[in-house]
């Protein structure tokens, strides 16, 4: 195998320099002063035979320094590595020389600053995505939509997010940073009732709580979470606060228990009257003969309206399920109006109220769904005559112009207050006015009337005024 | 036919059911009268002594509540007993009323005419002797 002369340790190269020019000065001496003597001129000559030797040496001597040169920079390079050098390879120094060592030298050198080079972008890389991972983290941190605050063993607040932020009406996270979580919601929430004990807030326990945020349910409710972050000592670090708004759900669980509420009202009404009358009529021996008719149609009427209630509920269960579907057909208005009418009589019987009708002279043939328009209708209509008092007025006026046919319903009721006219028509809504929940409904006629609108191209158009009445018009396209 | 004669007062804005309670009562042999609300009722309570009074929980107006309240507080009717009737179910708070309005019995709709019949009958049997 082939060995490079470089591989030889420095020293027996050195040796092997210096003996050799050694070996030649003493031969070069020892050479002329044998010729010279030979010659007879030793004496003339022997101070020119020292010197060439002296001279020979002297060149040795030379190449030695330039060999050792190298390996003293190397040397002196070395030592920086290990007293200064800290993974910076820029102190080390290429060589310029092109022997083997400066060879091998800058090899080294140039392999050392690869690797440094390396490392530096790798450690940069690391910072850089750790940065990364910090700001990501903390844009989560402000976009989640509940509010939390990260507080220390004690409480006090380190941080919030932009949700925490909005929701206690904040003007900045920073303001609040040392403060209590509850001092904060004391002052932002007045009458602030939580429903725990302030002891089980100085617990190491974690707690959840609702809190109603005003006097109404739509003014807010809140769902405060309180969870204390064990350490690894099994201490508690920190305590993580949040908050989270639970109106919409609040309210949705209101208008379910409003709704099972009228529902059961609404079914259980009819059903009483039913088997009251059927009672009756079963268990007394001696009923008039006109008795009995009335008590049969009074069962009849009651059925009707228990089946009505009941298609209602499954109308809007459709409308829950988006599946509200029309099927149109070429409809005699006329006929229509007239089914609408002869449906809607026991109610306006019952009541001694004004009723007023007037239908545009001439009716056209509209293609509609005649069932669900006569439902949507009757469904005004009934709410013109439920919630209008004895004695009122209740207004029925069908009229057309080029492209359009409105149906007005008006009537001089309760009327409905500015603040409750927007949210009329949502499902199960029923107004707060006492007059209004006396009486019974589902609050579902309006949506599904709406729907059936809707579903025609057409709209429900309304105008009220508390205490003295409202206008609903019905509008749908001709064509 | 019974021969506890009594009169009744019925406080109930459902005329239909207001009708066969009359029906059946009149059948069992008392005197009833009919109000179509809480108000009505008041002032047919001001106008003439009754002893027993009927009444529907949810009225438009005055309420069954508040009509127990007016009949104890405001005309002093103490010892007239009340039987109440609703539609509605577990938001009513039984004892409350039975406590505060002295409500001798609550029935929930639908009920048997025949239970509210014997109720009646019942109540001012109760009655009668306490009177005497």
């Amino acid at each position: 195998m082939h060995t490079p002369a470089y591989t030889l340790p420095l020293s027996r190269r050195l040796l092997g320099r210096y003996l050799m020019f050694g070996l030649a000065g003493l031969f070069v001496c020892i050479s002329m002063i044998i010729v010279f003597n030979y010659l007879g001129t030793l004496k003339e000559h022997l101070v020119f035979a020292v010197a060439a030797s002296l001279g020979l040496l002297l060149l040795g001597a030379v190449v030695l320094q330039r060999s050792v040169r190298v390996n003293q920079a190397i040397e002196e390079q070395l030592r920086q590595i290990s007293s200064v050098l800290a993974g910076d390879t820029r102190v080390l120094q290429p060589l310029a020389e092109s022997d083997s060592a400066a060879i091998g030298w800058n090899s080294v050198i140039q392999q050392l600053r690869g690797q440094q080079h390396q490392a530096t972008l790798e450690a940069r890389l690391c910072d850089l995505s750790a940065a990364g991972d910090d700001r990501q983290w903390n844009r989560i941190f402000h976009a989640l939509h509940e509010g939390i605050a990260v507080c220390d063993s004690n409480d006090s607040i380190l941080t919030v997010n932009n949700a925490f932020s909005a929701l206690l009406g904040l003007n900045s996270a920073t303001e609040v940073v040392g403060k209590k979580v509850l001092q904060l919601l004391e002052e932002s929430v007045s009458g602030m009732q939580l429903g725990v004990s302030k002891s089980v807030l100085n617990s190491s326990s974690p707690f959840v709580c609702e809190l109603r945020v005003g006097k109404h349910l739509a003014d807010g409710v809140w769902r405060i979470n309180r969870t204390p972050v064990i350490d690894q000592a099994c201490e508690t670090s920190i305590t993580l606060w949040t908050i989270r708004d639970i109106t919409q759900q609040k309210m949705a669980d209101e208008m379910r228990n409003q709704f099972v509420f009228t529902a059961t009202h609404e079914l259980r009404t009819p059903l009483a009257n039913i088997k009251a009358y059927a009672e009756t009529l079963a268990q007394t021996s001696d009923i008039g003969i006109e008795d009995q008719k009335r008590f049969y149609n009074i069962i009849n009427n009651e059925a009707t309206r228990l089946s009505r209630f009941v298609d209602e509920l499954l109308d809007v269960n459709q409308m829950e399920s988006g599946a509200v579907t029309i099927t149109c057909g070429e409809t005699d208005l006329e006929r229509l109006l007239n089914d609408v009418m002869e449906n809607l009589k026991p109610q306006l019987q019952q009541k001694e109220q004004l009723f007023e009708k007037h239908f545009a002279a001439k009716l056209p043939s509209l293609r509609l769904d005649k069932d669900k328009i006569t439902a949507a209708l009757i469904n005004l209509l009934g709410n013109a005559v439920k919630y209008t008092p004895e004695k009122g007025t209740v207004r029925f006026l069908v009229e057309l112009d080029d492209t359009n046919i409105h149906f007005h319903i008006e009537d001089t009721g309760i009327g409905i207050s500015a603040e409750e006219l927007p949210r009329i028509s949502e499902k199960f809504f029923r107004s707060s006015d006492s007059r209004v929940q006396s009486i019974v409904g589902s609050g579902l006629g309006l949506a599904f009337s709406q729907e059936v609108a809707r579903l025609h191209r057409g709209r429900i158009s309304v105008k009220s005024e508390i205490n003295k009445g409202s206008r609903f018009t019905l509008t749908l396209p001709l064509s | 036919m019974n021969n506890l004669a009594g009169n009744i007062l019925i406080a109930e804005d459902n005329g239909v059911l207001s009708d066969v309670l009359c029906f059946n009562l009149r059948n069992a042999g008392f005197d009833v009268t009919a109000a179509e609300n809480g108000l009505v009722a008041i002032e047919k309570l001001r106008a003439a002594a009754f002893d027993l009074l009927i009444t529907d929980y949810q009225m438009p107006g005055v309420d069954g509540a508040e009509l127990c309240k007016a009949v104890r507080s405001e005309l002093h009717l103490n010892h007239m007993p009340i039987l109440m009737c609703s539609a509605k179910g577990l938001e009513i708070n039984v004892e409350k009323l039975k406590s505060d309005f002295g409500v001798a019995k609550l029935l929930f709709k639908p009920f048997s005419m025949r239970e509210i019949v014997s109720a009646a009958q019942n109540l001012i049997a109760a009655r009668v002797p306490n009177l005497n």
